[in-house]
């Protein structure tokens, strides 16, 4: 059972929604033509993804793209026109909004772009705030929100106000916020954006750290493809409200599934990315071509799933090509050629 | 060339160099502004250069090219010298009169004569250097209109003659009116309001003598003049007469009156001319639209129920209603018919819901009196200790000083259980202003209709003169503090309403979504998240509720609320500056150390 | 013929006010009571009808002090002061009639002061001495205080002082305490208890609209007997030394106007001086004009219309 599954859900901004579907369906009418027959905007168009339990699941697209309209579905901040959200297998749509506060307040925490603090509240009330609203003491608010606070390395914070803090201090709040009633699920909406770069990096490694250690469900929603692909266990790409590909960064850089995705991984670094099963020339095909292999034993070798980083790394100091080995037998080869090629993201000749 | 496309912003229009563009836009004769606005680019058009047609024809050339801001200016410049003109119409004759007898009217004749030459080269002037002015800017305003063009393309362009109609149709209705207006004297204040009776009283007659034609009535009325004498000659002649014989005598004289004052109304009828009754319709005062019978003056009257106590329901009451006689021929304009309306209304109400405005008013009194007592009775030593304190505690050391400064002025000057008395009505004032004003915020914030309705009732509160609604208080509430507490309130009330919706609007959209995204509930919303962050806001319109609260102390005096503004309403009376001043700096003093104590409180609580 | 729109040119105006002053404005007083509103009007309509000369009702100017130093000043600020009640206003008769000199006054009318209640009231009291029960005050009470109210008049009016007088004199301070307001939020106030039959007892005059508007019936007070009045309201302490525990006499209400009229537009001073007014005639200006609600320079006209001989004898005397 996934933890986060959405299917199927449509978000259409307008009084005319559900004639703007049909006819989105049937005519498949774009952005424009819809804002003009029905004076309706679509926000979501037909989206469907699962999360796994401890998956972070990246939301990467433009602005305007829909990602963060799209994510405010999954909490029901945002009805959607048409479609179902189940969370933990719950269809969330048919909640009452008794137990719909209940596993906001519970089940998913969220961090916004803008921190989105309360100024007239010290920093341990603002972690405390879930806690509250579910009606919890004050002592255990108190300590659960120091706890919290202590995860995200702000021990001793408590009794500031958030304006005393720095950007990245009071992200690092909002996130102590997100966490302090332990919940399955985390909702991240551009956490990071609004942050220097240096300071960015620093609180995705340690988000990272904190990911790996507390495996929490994430949605991280980003318009950066860098930060998409240190962060996400796959990545879902979005364009004018429609989710155009989801995969694993790997698949999305070496097969994009159209020319818009093509357009974005373009510049992307792909040492870290591709591995040799991806560009390797299978065995067969090399022995069919350039007759068998001699002296196999002193090429250099590596695994399938290493990175074209390794295998650069290999090939420096030898002429030879590089063995692609899996489980004790050679499966492919890579040469220079290939291997340039790869880096390059073209097809070898 | 793509100038224009990249001019014209994001949607290049079909247009591939700028003299198409002009073209497109001139229509008539886009070769010459073709040219005159290349070398208005360049500067190189001297200042001397002219347009013939704005010179010759500005309000055709202006219209038909959609030019209207200039249609309008050249009209008025145009208008302005032709009125000038026309007082030799207006003065002419009066001189003329004047010149019968020189010697006598030497200073009117001198006076006349000024004002006409004046007049004259006024108009002349403005008429020439107007039509100047408009031939040398008629082609720089319409590169302007050009240039917006360009942009905006639902600017006026190219040449229409829908657009002179319109202008011919604003000439006629409009100059004719104007220069008529300008040659006529001044109407007497009352010539219309006469006319309007005249008319009135011969409609009236004609129908009760029954006639048609006014000469008919004319000759009705002779008749019954000619009887009447002949009556009262009869009677006259006799050397005694009888009781029955002198009142009969008496009621001839009093009906020879009456005959008169109708033969005047008939008269004056026959006087009014069509140019009087133009004048009174078009140029005077907006018209009286219709004269029409006053509401029935009715009385509404709560009294003792005799019926329901005889049947054992002691102190039962019940309404009664007496109309009285309509005043014989009395006709009202509109504004007094519904003046007269309200009026009846406000004494229906009172007599029928009796009940529920002396319980109210009783609440009111009552509440009053507690808070007055706990002025009043606490001693000024440990108020005026508690205001420094509060100071000290929220303020500088200035603002002690100032309050005790202030504080002590009262005391000095005996003021002190009268300021005690204002107090207690401002307290209970912004009392009621904060229990109905923060809800209303509440709800106004939260809901488009309520603010669509709330809005405009706040607006006119704030606007409406309090001693307009000072009388329906009274009416409603009686005299004394009950009424001035609810004028105050809707004095007060509005910054208190508007600062708080304003404050709950202003939190930001994201910091609600973060409160929801985490289990809030709407109530939890507004307590924990709203109205905790709009809380500098709502301390803003509590001190300017209480600032107008206090303001409003003295127009209160006029309906017997006592305090310090009793004391400025009396010196008013007996023109006593001194006292008047006193009293009016202790509310503003009262005002100040109220203000500077709020306000460090204001901003000790902001800076959380 | 009243109906041609009369050419009334600018500099004809003008000329009047600047060469002899015989033409000169009379500025009328606009006193918060209808008899003086009433007889404001007749005396407009007079000097602007048949004498042909200028007069205005200056509105707002309604605080008798300061009309009275404005006559006395002479500047032609303000020229009449339409209704002055005697003894009433006392202080300003010697200081500006007899010790000035600077104001002039006609023949009175006679005027009445009592102190009234509804006609609902009529059963429960009689005369002052029911004032004295503490039951009846009681329910006259309407803040709670302990003391009934009265109105006394408005703060301007000298009267207003004269009742408060007559209440301590009367041994009624103890029991109730005057309301000082304007006449006219006391009428609107009148209007609301008449209108739910509450007790209300104040201070009423004749003549006055308020007998027709509502039922109204007199507190009987003591006659007047030799040293029943005795009245200082220029001390300091008034109240205090005054006494006053009679029926007030029947007023003298007089036409009071500046003595510079008298230079500055003498036909209009001279008419003042012979206008002869009774009570009845004002009691029926204020009927038409208040009680009818007819337009009242209307009511003027055709008064002057229909009374010409007197018009023209005031005005010729």
């Amino acid at each position: 059972m996934s933890v986060v599954e959405v299917d199927g859900v449509w978000k259409i901004f307008g009084d005319k929604a559900d004639e703007a579907i049909a006819a989105v369906r049937n005519e498949g009418l774009g952005k424009p033509e819809v804002l003009d027959r029905f004076g309706a905007i679509i926000g979501v168009k037909d989206a469907s993804f699962t999360v796994e339990e401890g998956e972070i699941f990246c939301l990467m697209g433009l602005s305007g793209s829909g990602k963060s309209t799209l994510v405010r579905h999954i909490n029901r901040l945002i009805e959607p026109t048409t479609g179902t959200i189940r969370i933990l297998g719950e269809d969330i749509g048919a909640m009452t909004s008794e137990v719909l506060r209940a596993l906001r307040a519970e089940k998913i925490g969220m961090v916004f772009q803008n921190m989105a603090l309360l100024p007239h509240r010290s920093v341990r009330d603002n972690i405390g705030f879930a806690l509250e609203l579910r009606g919890k003491d004050a002592y255990h608010r108190a300590q659960l929100a120091d706890h919290a606070l202590e995860t995200v390395s702000l021990h001793g914070y408590g009794d500031r106000l958030p304006s005393e803090l720095s950007g990245g201090m009071q992200q690092r709040v909002g996130l102590a916020r997100a966490l302090a009633a332990d919940p399955e699920i985390l909702l991240m909406d551009e956490p990071f954006s609004a942050l220097d770069p240096l300071i960015r990096r620093n609180l995705q490694d340690e988000f990272l750290g904190l990911s790996q250690n507390l495996r929490k469900t994430t949605v991280f929603i980003t318009h950066d493809l860098d930060e998409a692909i240190r962060m996400g266990d796959r990545i879902g790409i979005m364009n004018d409200g429609e989710i155009v590909q989801i995969g694993t960064a790997e698949d999305i850089v070496t097969a994009p599934a159209d020319d818009y995705v093509a357009d974005f991984v373009a510049g992307i670094s792909r040492l870290k990315l591709v591995s040799a099963s991806k560009i390797m020339v299978k065995v067969e095909s090399h022995v069919a071509r350039y007759g068998p292999i001699d002296d196999a034993h002193e090429y250099p070798t590596a695994r399938p799933e290493d990175d074209l980083d390794t295998l650069v790394e290999l090939s420096t100091g030898t002429e030879l090509p590089v063995l692609i080995r899996h489980d004790g037998n050679t499966v492919g080869i890579v040469t220079k050629d290939t291997l340039l090629h790869g880096l390059q993201g073209t097809e070898a000749q | 060339m793509s100038t224009i496309a990249a001019m014209s912003g994001a949607e290049p229009r079909e247009v591939e160099s700028r003299d198409v563009s002009v073209t497109l836009f001139a229509d008539r004769n886009a070769a010459y502004y073709g040219s005159v606005f290349e070398r208005l680019q360049k500067g190189e058009l001297p200042f001397w250069h002219m347009n013939l047609a704005g010179l010759l024809i500005p309000w055709v050339w202006s219209a038909w090219r959609g030019v209207w801001l200039m249609f309008w200016v050249s009209l008025a410049l145009d208008m302005v010298g032709l009125v000038c003109l026309m007082q030799n119409f207006k003065y002419g004759p009066l001189l003329a009169d004047a010149h019968l007898d020189p010697s006598a009217n030497a200073i009117l004749i001198e006076r006349y004569t000024r004002w006409l030459s004046v007049y004259n080269n006024v108009g002349i002037a403005t008429l020439i250097l107007g039509r100047l002015l408009i031939g040398l800017q008629a082609n720089r305003w319409y590169f302007k209109q050009y240039s917006k063009w360009r942009i905006d393309e639902h600017t006026a362009c190219g040449v229409e003659t829908r657009r002179v109609v319109i202008a011919a149709l604003i000439l006629v209705l409009a100059a004719p009116i104007t220069l008529y207006r300008s040659t006529q004297q001044r109407i007497d204040e009352r010539a219309c309001f006469n006319q309007v009776r005249a008319i009135d009283g011969t409609q009236r007659l004609l129908s009760r003598y029954g006639v048609t034609e006014v000469s008919d009535l004319t000759s009705a009325l002779a008749d019954r003049r000619d009887r009447l004498v002949t009556e009262r000659a009869t009677l006259e002649a006799n050397a005694s007469l009888t009781d029955d014989q002198k009142s009969r005598l008496a009621e001839i004289r009093r009906e020879e009156r009456q005959l008169r004052r109708e033969n005047d109304a008939v008269e004056d009828f026959k006087t009014v001319s069509a140019k009087d009754r133009f004048d009174c319709l078009f140029i005077d005062d907006f018209p009286t639209l219709a004269r029409i019978d006053p509401p029935e003056d009715v009385t509404y009257r709560r009294v003792p129920d005799e019926d329901a106590i005889a049947q054992g329901r002691s102190g039962a009451t019940k309404v009664i209603r007496q109309v009285k006689d309509p005043v014989e021929g009395r006709t009202v304009n509109i504004f007094t018919y519904t003046a007269e309306s309200i009026d009846i209304g406000i004494n229906f109400l009172r007599a029928q819901y009796a009940g529920i405005f002396d319980a109210l008013t009783n609440v009111l009194r009552q509440s009053l009196i507690r808070v007055e007592v706990a002025f009043m009775l606490t001693p000024w030593p440990v108020l005026v200790g508690l205001a420094m304190i509060l100071a000290w505690a929220y303020c500088g050391t200035g603002t002690v000083v100032f309050v005790g400064a202030s504080l002590t002025f009262l005391a000095v000057f005996e003021l002190w259980q009268i300021a005690m008395q204002t107090m207690a009505l401002v307290v209970v004032a912004t009392a009621i202003c904060i229990f109905v004003g923060l809800p209303v915020g509440i709800w106004m914030a939260k809901n488009r209709i309520a603010n669509w309705i709330t809005e405009p009732i706040l607006d006119v509160m704030q606007t409406i003169p309090s001693l307009s609604y000072l009388v329906p208080a009274v009416a409603f509430f009686g005299i004394s503090q009950p009424p001035a507490v609810l004028a105050t309130v809707v004095f007060a009330i509005p910054p208190m309403v508007k600062l708080t919706a304003l404050g709950i609007r202003q939190v930001p959209q994201s910091t609600k979504e973060a409160a929801l995204a985490f289990g809030a509930s709407e109530r939890q919303l507004l307590t924990k998240v709203e109205l905790p962050m709009a809380v500098p806001s709502i301390m803003a319109g509590l001190n300017q509720t209480i600032m107008l609260a206090l303001s409003m102390a003295t127009i209160s005096a006029f309906i017997g609320a006592e305090g310090l503004g009793a004391i400025v309403t009396a010196a008013l009376g007996d023109a006593q500056a001194g006292k008047g001043l006193l009293a009016g700096i202790a509310i503003a003093l009262v005002a100040m150390v109220i203000d500077r104590i709020l306000k460090g409180i204001r901003s000790s609580l902001s800076r959380i | 013929m009243r109906l041609t729109l009369k050419a009334t040119a600018i500099g004809a105006v003008l000329l009047a006010a600047t060469s002899a002053g015989a033409q000169e404005t009379v500025k009328l007083s606009d006193l918060n009571w209808n008899g003086a509103r009433a007889i404001g009007h007749v005396l407009k309509a007079i000097i602007t009808g048949p004498m042909g000369s200028e007069a205005e009702i200056i509105e707002g100017m309604n605080q008798q002090s300061v009309i009275y130093a404005g006559m006395d000043k002479g500047d032609g600020s303000i020229d009449v002061h339409t209704d002055m009640w005697m003894p009433n206003w006392q202080s300003a008769w010697d200081e500006y009639i007899v010790g000035n000199g600077t104001v002039d006054h006609n023949m009175p009318y006679k005027g009445t002061s009592n102190i009234y209640i509804p006609f609902y009231m009529a059963d429960t009291i009689r005369s002052i001495d029911d004032l004295r029960k503490p039951e009846i005050a009681a329910m006259f009470d309407t803040d709670g205080d302990g003391l009934g109210e009265y109105w006394a008049g408005d703060v301007t009016w000298a009267s207003t002082k004269r009742w408060q007088i007559k209440f301590k004199s009367y041994g009624l301070d103890s029991l109730w305490e005057p309301n000082i307001i304007s006449a006219d939020t006391f009428k609107a106030g009148l209007a609301a208890a008449y209108a739910a039959s509450q007790p209300q007892l104040f201070y009423a005059w004749t003549p006055e609209s308020i007998h027709v508007q509502f039922d109204l019936v007199k507190v009987e007070e003591p006659a007047r007997f030799e040293g029943c009045e005795d009245v200082d309201l220029d001390a300091e302490n008034w109240l205090e030394v005054s006494h006053f525990e009679c029926v007030i006499a029947d007023n003298d209400v007089y036409i009071a106007f500046s003595q510079s009229l008298w230079d500055r537009n003498p036909a209009v001073a001279k008419m003042l001086k012979n206008v002869q007014l009774t009570g009845d005639e004002v009691g029926l200006w204020i009927l038409e004009i208040f009680e009818k609600k007819r337009d009242p320079q209307e009511v003027a006209e055709e008064w002057i219309a229909d009374n010409q001989d007197i018009v023209n004898a005031w005005i010729n005397g």
